[in-house]
């Protein structure tokens, strides 16, 4: 009730002119049905994502098997719908744990400026030194594999980049003149960070994540190839890639069947990327 | 024969919305030694005719629909860009309103003088060099040998505009175009920049358009004016005709507009009379550290913006504070409202020390005192709907319900004189003048006794200016609030100030009653500022 009542303007009219945008409505549907038929999937897939068929080998697309097999004769279809599963969650999960931390992170960090800022950009600087790879080695020893240490291992690292272009961002919108306005009223200061700073670097925060999400599902396969995610007979569009690109020159459908997949919701995401950017700011506004 | 020839020059710009008719066929004649003013407020295409002159449009979405530029033989408009480019800064020259961002930061002067003369004129480095040193000597820039090799943030605002009419003159041009020089600049450099710039006119026989929105300097410098509105030209004639005697209903809205008469009778409360202090300022002082210049000086050095100012406020007083930049006037008001922190002194508003209140105590404080922003483009939060500016503005003073609040934002509307369809706008579908309006809207909600107006109305236009001061004398007398108004306009003081105070150096070098301030100054200081002001633009009994 509260959210509905101290931000209503902004989010009613960005609705109704993302809307309006017929490249962003229609990524928000790819996407839409593309998370429904992850959801679906134990009960859509046409086979089971272990049932292999030796016998059967690397088949391109046919009547039974749509999308074709893989060498060991399992279905690309069923892989690809049961990856998504792994790639989506993956991808939307770890980017809104990278997105909660480092926007909240970033703002307070660039709002309150002076030492608080600089503890807690030095911070971000020693993160940044530590390497990823040892990062995750160091992880996988002290916590043994789950999924739930994938998603804080990449939110861990994808936070810091966010953190430091949200506060750049900051840091110039809070020398204007209606922040200064605001502090006149005598407003506090989560709200004048969350009604004043936060709609203002929205534009450069949703074009981030946008370019987050692809980055963290191919981060995935890397982690997988490491022993941290997940592994075979589970498949994910990482892996399902990085098998393909192994034997393009055989059986390019192995290829082709996952990036383009993987593709189409890059696609979606940058076109609901910029409509969404477009429809927070009411500067941009055509009618 | 004239210099300069334009005839029905018509200049539209595509634009998604449709066409904009920037100009809409201007015709006008250049004299040899001559100064043609042209006024006008903003948008109304002043600037775009003479930069159509020079192809310094961007085209599109600027398109020349028609007409004619003559000069010296050649259709300016008609020339390829590569011909035209041997003109631009040889033989017609233009000065830009800013001289902040139209000098290359990462130049010394002299090397910015000196390429344009070898570029244009095929001069010898060696020619070149002294011909950029006497342009800097005749400007009145002393060492120019030294000041050569200075970069432009060494040098003032005034000064750099001297570099910049050094640089449009360098190469002896036969027309020179100022496009507000002196707007950025004090009242004290603006008349020695628009006497400098007379002078060099007669001297080099050069002939000037000279641009601005301020009628009083035009008439002052100018022997012919054109009168602009919305691209075209309403009226045109000698200027002490234009001034005296204006034809056109636009001219004479333009003249009356600009402030230089006392007080409206009738406007100053009774209980200013009183003298019963509501806020008093004791001792002020503000400093800043200023950063060190060597990795090894210790020792902090601080620039003291305001030193020891001692001023007081009547319940319902307009005062007025006056002073150049780095006069220190703004910081004083941003201390009242507590953006920035005081150094000594105390500032109390009735029993309130303002100047001890911290935390909570100081948040809960705030809506007592309120201030209204220079520049109306920037204290609007962009994306906050009028609605959702004035509801949160409202609702700092506690929770309401629909109704409630929905009859009280009616209410600021009508005051600040905003329609109720203006609600579910946001700030830049609005002009100047109504954001102005928001932004007071704003301020009024909070129902404040204390309204600190930081230059208001200078960046606005002059007839909006005239709209938004009578605005504030009304509220004034409607809420019985008391104002500090800051402003370097002495016209917009004496309007709307009951006393006033001068600010010099972060020090007060005079206050009292307007009228007596502006009749008889007492301190050398205002006396400057007040001459200065006269000798600049042709008032009425300046003939």
């Amino acid at each position: 009730m509260d959210n509905a009542r101290s931000s209503p303007s902004l989010w009613k009219d960005a609705w109704r002119r993302l809307s309006r945008n017929r490249l962003a409505m229609l990524g928000l549907c790819v996407l839409t049905v593309m998370v429904s038929l992850a959801l679906l999937t134990p009960w859509i897939a046409p086979y089971s994502y272990s049932a292999q068929d030796l016998d059967l080998g690397a088949t391109p697309p046919s009547g039974a098997h749509w999308l074709g097999t893989d060498a060991f004769g399992r279905d690309l279809l069923t892989l690809i719908l049961y990856g998504s599963r792994v790639s989506l969650a993956v991808g939307f999960l770890a980017t809104a744990v990278a997105l909660t931390i480092g926007v909240l992170w970033g703002t307070v960090s660039g709002y309150a400026g002076g030492r608080t800022d600089a503890v807690m950009m030095r911070t971000v600087d020693i993160l940044y030194a530590l390497p990823f790879t040892i990062f995750i080695i160091l992880l996988m020893v002290i916590f043994g594999r789950n999924m739930f240490l994938l998603f804080m291992a990449i939110g861990a690292v994808e936070w810091l980049t966010m953190a430091r272009i949200v506060r750049g961002q900051v840091l110039g919108i809070r020398r204007q003149e209606y922040i200064e306005a605001a502090i006149v009223m005598g407003l506090p200061r989560s709200r004048i960070m969350y009604r004043h700073v936060l709609p203002n670097v929205l534009g450069v925060i949703i074009i981030y994540t946008t370019l987050t999400i692809p980055n963290v599902i191919l981060l995935e396969s890397f982690l997988s190839f490491l022993g941290l995610g997940i592994q075979p007979p589970q498949s994910s569009w990482g892996l399902l890639i990085s098998y393909g690109v192994e034997t393009m020159e055989e059986y390019p459908w192995l290829l082709f069947f996952p990036a383009a997949t993987l593709s189409l919701t890059l696609f979606s995401l940058n076109f609901l990327g910029d409509g969404l950017r477009d429809a927070l700011d009411p500067r941009a506004a055509t009618d | 024969m004239s210099l300069l020839h334009v005839e029905d020059l018509r200049v539209h710009f595509h634009t998604r919305n449709g066409i904009v008719k920037a100009v809409d066929g201007v015709s006008f004649d250049l004299e040899k030694g001559k100064t043609l003013g042209i006024v006008g407020e903003s948008g109304s295409g002043k600037s775009v005719t003479c930069y159509s002159l020079l192809g310094l449009l961007p085209t599109p979405p600027a398109r020349i629909e028609s007409g004619s530029a003559l000069f010296d033989g050649v259709d300016l408009l008609k020339v390829p860009e590569a011909t035209l480019r041997t003109y631009r800064g040889n033989r017609i020259a233009i000065i830009f309103q800013d001289p902040m961002t139209s000098l290359n930061p990462f130049m010394t002067i002299g090397a910015q003088l000196i390429e344009p003369l070898r570029i244009h004129m095929g001069m010898s480095r060696r020619a070149a060099t002294d011909r950029a040193m006497a342009a800097l000597r005749e400007v009145g820039i002393t060492e120019p040998q030294r000041r050569m090799c200075c970069y432009p943030h060494e040098f003032s605002g005034g000064m750099r505009q001297r570099v910049m009419i050094a640089m449009g003159l360098a190469t002896e041009p036969d027309i020179l175009i100022a496009d507000e020089p002196t707007t950025a600049l004090d009242v004290t450099i603006e008349a020695q920049i628009l006497e400098l710039i007379r002078k060099l006119q007669e001297s080099h026989g050069i002939a000037m358009i000279y641009i601005s929105h301020d009628l009083g300097i035009v008439a002052g410098i100018a022997d012919h004016v054109l009168v602009m509105q919305n691209g075209v030209v309403v009226e045109r004639g000698a200027k002490a005709e234009i001034f005296h005697r204006p034809q056109h209903p636009y001219t004479r809205k333009l003249i009356d507009s600009i402030p230089r008469s006392a007080k409206p009778a009738g406007s100053t409360l009774a209980e200013t009379q009183g003298g019963s202090d509501f806020l008093r300022i004791e001792e002020v002082r503000i400093s800043y550290p200023v950063a060190s210049e060597s990795l090894f000086d210790l020792h902090q050095r601080e620039y003291t913006a305001v030193d020891g100012v001692s001023l007081q406020l009547a319940k319902g007083e307009i005062l007025g504070l006056v002073g150049e930049s780095g006069s220190g006037k703004s910081t004083l008001a941003r201390a009242i409202v507590r953006l920035v922190d005081l150094k000594a002194g105390r500032i109390r508003m009735e029993e309130i020390l303002l100047s001890e209140l911290s935390g909570q105590q100081l948040n809960d404080t705030r809506p007592e005192f309120q201030m209204i922003f220079q520049d109306p483009y920037a204290s609007l939060n962009p994306r906050m709907t009028v609605q959702d500016c004035l509801a949160e503005a409202l609702e700092r003073r506690g929770r309401k319900d629909r109704k409630e609040l929905q009859a009280e934002i009616l209410a600021l509307l009508a005051d600040v004189e905003l329609l109720p369809e203006h609600l579910r706008k946001y700030p830049h579908e609005f002009s100047g003048g109504q954001r102005q309006r928001i932004a007071i809207a704003r301020a009024l909600a909070l129902k404040p006794k204390l309204m600190v107006a930081d230059e208001p109305v200078s960046a606005l236009d002059v007839t909006v200016q005239a709209q938004i001061l009578k605005l504030l004398l009304e509220l004034n007398r409607k809420y019985r609030m008391s104002m500090i108004f800051i402003s370097h306009d002495l016209g917009v003081i004496r309007y709307i100030a009951d006393r006033t105070a001068v600010l010099y150096q972060g020090k007060l070098v005079e206050c009292g009653p307007t009228e007596r301030i502006f009749n008889h100054p007492e301190h050398p200081y205002t006396q400057k500022l007040l001459s200065a002001v006269r000798t600049s633009r042709l008032l009425e009994g300046a003939e």
